[in-house]
């Protein structure tokens, strides 16, 4: 981070809690050289209160960690965040999540920092990650002054490059499929899908599409991690 | 919470069964799921140790092992629930086995530190991994399946696979030191036993009396029979645990020019194991029924040998020997059969007027043969300008062959009612230029004649003049190059189509005796015999067993598919054995009708891929050769 950027968020840094601060220096410990396989990924998913993301807002956060391919369920986040917009009965009825259920839910602030301490210096898997991404860091700019430092890899993106690029993950998957939604992607890889719509249960799904997928990089020469990056900036 | 499903499924898993709550809960932490697509290797034989022990959570994993002729032998296939690994990282050395995905396979794997702690830990886990033998067990039967494949050739597999203490028949017959040796002559003589352990006072056994030192020892040196019996006794005793194998046991004995073994289990003496009882063992041994059938001088006495190849085969089936070495195996002893048939037959009518050769062709050429053979047999006899003494050959063996039909009828071998032509039809005994002729007929004109293509396999069993192999290359010479013979055989064997139906569905038969079920061997087997041969026959390939022509065109031609067909194949085998077995068991003449409906979800994929698999084969054929000539 440049001194300047550093400069200008001085005062609002002193102030910001432990996890944070110490994420606004994760660029310069990153080491993207590593191979994908010893890589930290944080497969995450959040469930909001409609998609316009200037008024809706964030209401659950989960998320699970991964070594490589190597997901662990011993090592998930899950928390419920009180919503800054009001929830919407369309909305409603996909996450079933109801004004009782966030009555003692965290505050937004809370939330985050929890999930910033959670996901330490790893890499982000998301599917259509950039909604995710746009929502929480409109809420960090706000409430902290900048975004998530930590890179980030979307699993439909990947899926879309895997299929142009390797006649192998085509061929092992038969046929192209139409709909690129997460439950959509699941069934046809053979992932259980089993509970409805729960932002833990659709991380280990992400998960879960993320894990099938790299165990086709090697054979496209993707070894280290910074290489993995390159597909979703393509 | 996502972890727990993972402590949900450990809770069905033994031995994490026994954790407590708060063991479970720091356990869990550093449990990961690794996915393993179809067909990759987890671990691979004498690679590095696993570093994980891994249990499948969704999926099936192959364990296989590498013999030492370099075949892979499948040891088992692990389901949801159960693990691997274990061994690997016990001893921390290197794999024991190659672990490959069968399907989409996904693992939970436990760090191996997690899995030792564990062990330190908690007494029940312990008692588990280690206390049952567990890790010895599967040493032990990785060794012995290591060393199958040479082992079903030499027939001694039972020594492999059969513990000591399994074949130990009575108690313990012990005195003490002090006892004379008469007395302990005695008590031999009364228990009909050749050996006695001697104890101390305290009971421990401490030595052993055979009847070699009694014959050594006393009468030869004249020594007194009232000494004390430990003065001639052997010591200190060589003894085997329970749970050795008998080879293992034999080799002690061979290594020690001992007869005689004290077996210990659970560290008491459980009794004495001598070389007559291997020798007793070896009686249901794949040899010992060989050497039978050439001992027996009645074909009355011949009818036994089927039950008794039956159960031999029903312990390869068990002990999951390869398709291959099965067919093989009745096919050799089948036609150790015929020989012995022959010879006794010879007996009876004299031998035939002109020398002569026999031979098996089809199945039994292929060593193709199950537990429902189709035996087909030829003579081929020396030329000769002498019509009469051809006459009388023709004779002799025409009522040969009544009656070898009768006496393989009596062992429970003889043809069926589908299949009227008998074992050595008349048509199948000429000379050698009769055969030339006929051969020369059927490669010209095939479709005139329509010769049976299982002459292809021709394979002598019994004189050896060399006709049958060059009868066999002017086939197989000629026969690669007439585009005639070839479309013939092409269309022939295209003619047969795989049982699959609309989207995929496996076709069943509609009604009469078979609904609902399939022939294996007509729709699976056959396809894959026939199409092979096509393949064979135009790169020349010089095998005749299906499976080994297989391997050929794999290594010289590099046949991408050879090695699935090759599975597929051997898996038909295997499930056609597997069910002729049921319907022996069940009292019931051996067929190879399958109902697709009572198969497992594994079997009903595996089968229907082969069957897929036959169908791009017929399309490879069908590219090459105007399949449209034989309607």
């Amino acid at each position: 981070m440049s001194s300047l950027f550093a400069g200008l968020f001085k005062g609002r840094q002193d102030g910001l809690p432990g996890p944070v601060k110490a994420h606004l220096t994760l660029k310069k410990r990153l080491d993207l050289r590593r191979p994908v396989q010893n890589a930290d990924f944080v497969a995450f998913d959040t469930e909001l209160t409609g998609l316009d993301f200037k008024k809706d807002s964030i209401i659950s956060i989960g998320a699970v960690k991964l070594k490589g391919s190597r997901i662990f369920p011993g090592r998930s986040f899950a928390t419920l965040v009180r919503p800054e917009s009001p929830l919407q009965g369309k909305s409603v009825v996909v996450h079933e999540i109801t004004h009782a259920d966030l009555t003692g839910a965290a505050a937004l602030e809370d939330a985050l920092v929890d999930f910033i301490a959670f996901i330490g210096d790893a890499v982000l898997i998301g599917h259509f990650v950039f909604i995710d991404l746009n929502f929480i860091n409109r809420a960090m700019k706000r409430l902290f002054g900048f975004k998530l430092q930590n890179p980030a890899l979307d699993t439909s993106t990947l899926h879309d490059w895997l299929y142009e690029n390797d006649s192998a993950f085509a061929k092992h998957h038969k046929g192209m499929t139409l709909k690129q939604d997460l439950y959509s992607l699941a069934q046809k890889y053979g992932i259980t899908v089993e509970a409805a719509h729960d932002a833990q249960y659709d991380a280990y799904l992400t998960a879960q599409l993320f894990q099938r997928f790299l165990h086709f990089l090697p054979g496209c020469g993707i070894q280290a991690t910074e290489e993995l990056l390159m597909i979703g900036k393509s | 919470m996502l972890m727990n499903e993972t402590i949900d499924f450990l809770r069905k898993v033994p031995p994490f069964t026994f954790l407590t709550d708060e063991e479970m809960d720091v356990f869990v932490q550093d449990i990961s799921l690794e996915y393993y697509p179809q067909g990759s290797r987890i671990l691979a034989q004498d690679g590095p140790p696993s570093a994980y022990l891994s249990i499948v959570k969704k999926g099936i994993i192959r364990v296989s092992m590498t013999s030492d002729e370099g075949e892979e032998i499948v040891i088992d296939y692990r389901n949801a629930g159960e693990f691997f690994g274990l061994l690997s990282i016990v001893r921390g050395d290197r794999s024991r086995a190659n672990v490959v995905a069968v399907v989409d396979t996904i693992c939970y794997l436990i760090p191996k530190e997690k899995v030792l702690a564990l062990i330190k830990t908690n007494p029940l886990v312990d008692e588990y991994f280690l206390k049952s033998f567990f890790v010895n067990f599967i040493d032990k039967t990785y060794q012995e399946t290591r060393s199958r494949v040479s082992l079903v050739g030499d027939g001694e597999r039972l020594l492999f696979t059969t513990a000591v203490g399994d074949i130990v028949r009575r108690g313990l017959v012990t005195v003490g030191e002090d006892v004379s040796i008469r007395e302990a002559a005695q008590i031999m003589a009364e228990e009909k036993i050749s050996s006695l352990i001697i104890v101390n006072t305290g009971g421990l056994p401490v030595g052993i009396v055979t009847d070699r030192d009694l014959r050594e020892k006393v009468v030869a040196q004249g020594r007194d029979s009232r000494d004390p019996v430990g003065t001639i006794m052997s010591s200190p005793l060589v003894r085997v645990d329970a749970s050795d194998y008998c080879f293992d046991t034999l080799l002690k004995m061979i290594r020690y020019d001992i007869h005689h073994l004290l077996v210990i289990e659970s560290g008491v003496p459980k009794g004495v194991v001598t070389n007559h009882d291997f020798m007793v063992l070896q009686g249901s041994s794949p040899t010992s029924l060989v050497r039978e059938i050439e001992d027996e001088q009645s074909i009355e006495s011949l009818a036994k040998v089927r039950a008794k190849m039956i159960k031999i085969v029903s312990t390869l089936v068990r002990e999951g020997a390869r398709a291959g070495s099965i067919t093989g195996l009745i096919t050799e002893i089948t036609e150790k059969l015929l020989n012995r048939i022959v010879t006794l037959t010879e007996r009876k009518i004299g031998p035939p007027p002109l020398a002569s050769t026999w031979f098996l062709f089809g199945e039994g050429g292929r060593r193709e043969f199950t537990l429902r053979p189709t035996i087909r047999l030829g003579v081929v006899f020396g030329d000769t300008v002498n019509a009469i003494a051809i006459k009388n050959t023709e004779r002799y063996y025409t009522e040969f062959g009544i009656r070898l039909r009768d006496a393989m009828t009596l062992c429970g071998l003889g043809p069926v009612n589908s299949d009227p032509g008998g074992i050595l039809q008349q048509d199948h005994i000429r000379s050698f230029s009769g055969w030339q002729s006929l051969i020369e007929e059927w490669i010209t004109r095939p479709f005139a004649h329509a010769p049976d293509e299982g002459f292809l396999e021709m394979r002598t069993i019994r004189g050896d003049d060399g006709h049958v192999e060059g009868l066999l290359e002017l086939f197989r010479g000629r026969a690669g190059q007439q585009r005639d013979f070839m479309d013939y055989v092409a269309a022939k064997a295209v003619r047969n189509r795989p049982p699959l139906g609309f989207l995929g569905k496996v076709v069943v038969e509609k009604s009469g005796e078979h609904q609902n079920e399939l022939d294996l061997f007509e729709k699976g087997i056959k396809p894959i015999v026939d199409s092979i041969r096509v393949f064979s026959l135009e790169k020349a390939v010089p095998e005749i067993t299906t499976l080994r022509r297989l391997q050929y065109l794999k290594e010289r031609y590099a046949f991408d598919e050879a090695e699935n067909i090759g599975h597929a194949l051997e898996y038909l085998f295997t499930l056609a054995i597997h069910h002729e077995l049921e319907r022996i068991e069940g009292g019931n003449a051996p067929d190879d009708f399958i109902n697709p409906g009572h198969l497992g979800s594994l079997e009903m994929k595996t089968l229907k891929e082969s069957f897929q698999l036959i169908t791009r084969t017929y399309e490879i054929i069908e590219k090459a050769y105007p399949i449209e000539r034989v309607a």
